[in-house]
């Protein structure tokens, strides 16, 4: 076999062939359902429409949601979830909506929803599963928890292209000398308990230098093996911290729930079957 | 497709192929692949943005046109009578919990100074100036600005 026929091998086995556990996908489904609730729930509940059209979009968005949550029907239900959260994010970019709606923490929401369906997220902590569970005649087999994971892989690449791509935005003097940075907090900040922080400059050069290369190495070592258990505590803290010191509304909450997609998926299947008392079951992938 | 679940999740049930055939999956996965990678480039590199070509600037925007410096008022014979904070001038403790992108106050020219130190302006005695001396945020850092009359200069678009 020559060396690209390898190199295709290997990218289709770890993209569109890969398949697994569905329990991280599971994970997803329901905590992406769960901030569709907080984040749209002030937006489109009836108190705050003004109209049908308003209305009848809450009532779609926030069947979905359900639907995502518990798990019922799961793959259609967070494919529709999704499409409903872009609907919303056009109506934002074309001023319809609310212009919050075009912000990109939206974004990352409806097309984590979207990706998220192209695999077996209802195989795993589902309504879909206690029913083909309960449905399985006695002494018949109980149904894997097992399924196609190329939208998860999808998932992992939408994260690396978002840490690469913010990484080449402050890729200028501006931020890296800590004056953009400034600026942000000069907004967020002034007035305010950590209003301390705009007195120290060179921590502001500094804060922006670190963002700037731990994004650009995010981007690479969250799909590597060999670096992702670092990358992952690194992403999770710098996420943290994004909550403590900038208004990212849902944007954070919604990356960090989507590392569960760079996990390997025999290992969360595991860890839960640990969390349950049962000895994890051998598995192959 | 005959994929089937390894052993250890529990029976081996059929996966279910999303598209049916390993082939159209490889080509949507490929172009959802490329899209994801490569769909902020004409907008990132080359400056042709689209909305639907979604661009990964978080907070980019923010704190532009906000000043950082201060603002002095004067008496007609150019005594100083006490300086403001930007917030001070604008009559604000703090900037408001809203997107950036509305605050109406920002300032992008000279001339713009005038409405974001309105309630300065609205206080002075008569005879008396505002001057600023600082920076205002631009996407490109902090833009330097000096301002001799700054009430004077409302509608100037310099």
């Amino acid at each position: 076999m020559t060396l690209p026929q390898r190199l295709s091998d290997t990218i289709a086995a770890w993209g569109p062939d890969a398949e697994g556990s569905t329990r991280p996908a599971g994970l997803m489904r329901m905590a992406l359902g769960c901030i569709a609730f907080v984040r749209f729930g002030s937006d489109l509940a009836p108190w705050a429409t003004n109209g049908p059209i308003g209305l009848i979009l809450g009532v779609l968005l926030f069947y979905f949601a359900f639907c995502t949550v518990i798990g019922s029907r799961s793959r259609q239900s967070i494919a529709g979830l999704g499409i409903m959260i872009m609907v919303l994010y056009a109506l934002g970019v074309t001023r319809i909506g609310l212009e919050e709606w075009s912000h990109h923490h939206v974004y990352v929401l409806g097309i984590a929803c979207i990706l998220l369906s192209m695999t077996d997220c209802g195989r795993s902590f589902s309504y879909d599963r206690y029913r083909a569970v309960t449905d399985t005649p006695p002494g018949g087999v109980i149904p894997a928890e097992h399924g196609m994971l190329w939208g998860q892989r999808l998932i992992a690449l939408q994260l690396a292209a978002l840490y690469f791509w913010t990484a080449v935005d402050k890729t200028d003097w501006a931020f890296v000398s800590g004056q953009r940075l400034e600026q942000t907090f000069v907004w967020i900040h002034s007035g305010r308990p950590l209003e301390v922080l705009l007195d120290w400059p060179v921590m502001m050069a500094l804060a922006s230098i670190a963002v700037l290369v731990v994004e650009y190495w995010l981007a690479v070592a969250i799909l590597l093996p060999k670096w992702r258990k670092a990358a992952i505590f690194i992403g999770l803290t710098m996420h943290a911290s994004f909550y403590v010191l900038l208004p990212v509304n849902t944007y954070s909450i919604t990356v960090m729930v989507l590392y569960l997609a760079l996990l390997d998926p025999r290992a969360v299947h595991g860890f839960v079957d640990r969390m349950l008392g049962q000895r994890p079951a051998e598995v192959t992938q | 497709m005959t994929d089937m679940a390894p052993s250890g999740f529990g029976a081996a049930t059929p996966v279910t192929p999303l598209i049916a055939g390993k082939r159209l999956r490889h080509v949507c996965f490929t172009a959802i692949a490329a899209f994801i990678l490569l769909g902020p480039a004409p907008g990132q590199l080359f400056g042709q943005s689209s909305p639907w070509l979604r661009e990964w600037v978080m907070f980019s925007g923010v704190g532009v046109g906000i000043p950082k410096g201060q603002f002095t008022v004067n008496d007609a014979n150019g005594s100083d009578q006490g300086s403001y904070t930007p917030l001070a001038a604008a009559g604000l403790d703090r900037y408001p919990r809203m997107s950036h992108y509305r605050f109406e106050n920002r300032v992008f020219a000279s001339g713009d100074m005038a409405g974001f130190a309105a309630p300065l302006c609205a206080s002075l005695a008569p005879g008396q100036h505002v001057s600023f001396e600082g920076w205002v945020g631009t996407r490109q850092g902090w833009a330097e600005m000096s301002i001799e009359t700054v009430c004077a200069m409302q509608g100037d678009t310099q």
